[in-house]
């Protein structure tokens, strides 16, 4: 299976609306999923600007995540996971 | 060339006020310093009030280009009269100084003023001011033209009367016994910051004092002329989409120390200049994210959040190990800061429903000026693009 890639935004609106507890996510991500999944951090993943607020963002390789927790981006790992089976 | 200068100073064993008390204020349009050091008489809180008015009204004389002897004429009147002694009475040391190293020194009453270059003491002529209301009063007035790596040490009475009466120095410290200190230390290194220098001195004085007990209030202010250290701090997106590739290339070719502060900016330096960002979730402290790693920028960080904070720092003095606390330590290890705010504005920022008040970007930066200015003497540029 291909190694799926985590972004998640660290910029101001989505610090402030939670994406300050996604260091938590990518910590429970590594000691889930291993080396099957790499998370990375990026400044601004420039989605607060595009639309309506929805911080804070993720993107699970193309896909955006938005209003992201660390138990929902588990959830939608785990989603393709299962679908990838 | 930059005037870099610090004073460090000690209270008299047992006292809760200083004597003693320096001020300084910069004037960067017109590239000009003027810094006065006062030593009040006695010492503790009459001393305080008496080198306190003294400092601040010369301060304010000087900067008006005020007469200076009748300057002095006007604070010695007004000072309060001393009950036990029925004098009113206090010393000082002022300079005022231009960037092309034109300078004038006053002094009444503390010791000389040190002038060192090239490993030198020098000794330069003065106009002798005698007062016209106050006997045994002469003020001594030096017009002097600094070069870079020029040094000048200004002192009060307690830095040359350290020990005194001991058997090691029956005179005390002296002038000359500073000197040597002073001469030593530039020997060792020749580029110590002025900050350094003064504390370093203080803490020789304090080390030659018997028992460590200073008998008097005592201060060194320090002035070094060198050039300046520059740093650029790019906040904010251009508010012209079409200008960032121009101001990410000024940004590129800036000569000193660079740090960007905003996750916006950061990808748009990395999109211009082709530096990929590298940001560890992990460095996240608090309230605050953390910093981003960009090869061949000093300091990389999130914008408005920082900012703030780092405000909050400049203004308490306490900073935290955080990336505000880094970007506090970025501005004050450099003499002129120069600001690019970019001034795009992001929208989510200003949504009623985040939980806490995100400042204007613009406001924030106008505020860390005037701190870096008035606290910390920094020559600060700010260009709103």
């Amino acid at each position: 299976m291909k190694k799926i890639t985590v972004k998640i935004c660290s910029g101001t609106t989505c610090f402030v609306m939670g994406g300050n507890y996604m260091s938590d996510a990518a910590e429970m991500i590594e000691e889930k999923y291993g080396d099957k999944v790499t998370v990375i951090g990026s400044p601004c993943l420039n989605k607060c600007s595009e639309t309506h607020s929805k911080a804070p963002y993720a993107i699970i390789d193309d896909e955006v995540i938005s209003e992201v927790t660390p138990e929902k981006l588990i959830m939608e790992l785990e989603k393709r996971f299962e679908s990838n089976e | 060339m930059f005037i870099d200068i610090d004073c460090s100073q000690k209270k008299k064993y047992n006292q809760n006020a200083y004597g003693d008390n320096f001020i300084s204020e910069r004037f960067p349009a017109m590239n000009r310093l003027v810094a006065v050091l006062s030593d009040g008489l006695g010492s503790g809180i009459k001393a305080n009030i008496l080198a306190c008015m003294t400092s601040t009204m010369l301060l304010k004389f000087l900067k008006e280009n005020a007469d200076i002897e009748q300057s002095c004429e006007i604070i010695m009147n007004s000072l309060p009269v001393c009950k036990v002694r029925g004098i009113s009475y206090s010393t000082f040391s002022a300079i005022d100084c231009y960037d092309d190293g034109k300078t004038t020194i006053v002094e009444e009453g503390n010791p000389d003023f040190i002038w060192i270059r090239d490993g030198e003491v020098l000794k330069p002529e003065c106009q002798i001011i005698n007062s016209k209301n106050f006997k045994n009063r002469k003020m001594r007035v030096y017009d002097i033209k600094l070069k870079k790596n020029d040094r000048i040490i200004f002192c009060s009475d307690g830095a040359t009367q350290v020990a005194l009466g001991t058997k090691a120095y029956p005179l005390g410290l002296e002038r000359s016994g500073l000197i040597k200190i002073i001469l030593s230390k530039l020997k060792q290194d020749m580029d110590i910051s002025s900050s350094d220098l003064s504390s370093y001195l203080i803490k020789q004085i304090e080390l030659i004092a018997p028992d460590r007990k200073l008998l008097d209030d005592t201060s060194i202010v320090s002035i070094y002329c060198r050039d300046p250290r520059e740093a650029l701090i790019f906040t904010g997106p251009p508010y012209h989409i079409e200008k960032d590739n121009y101001y990410a290339n000024t940004f590129n070719s800036f000569k000193g120390k660079k740090a960007i502060s905003g996750g916006t900016t950061a990808n748009i330096i990395s999109r211009e200049l082709n530096i990929p960002v590298k940001t560890d979730l992990s460095l996240n402290v608090g309230n605050l994210p953390g910093i981003y790693r960009m090869d061949g920028i000093d300091l990389v960080t999130e914008g408005i959040l920082t900012l703030t904070k780092t405000a909050e720092y400049l203004e308490d003095g306490k900073p935290k190990d955080d990336a505000a606390g880094k970007l506090m330590k970025f501005m004050l290890d450099s003499d002129c800061i120069n600001f690019l705010v970019g001034a795009q504005v992001n929208q989510a920022h200003y949504d009623p429903n985040l939980p806490i008040e995100i400042e204007i970007r613009k406001n924030v930066v106008k505020k860390i000026a005037r701190l870096l200015e008035d606290n910390y003497l920094k020559k600060v540029k700010v260009q709103f693009i």
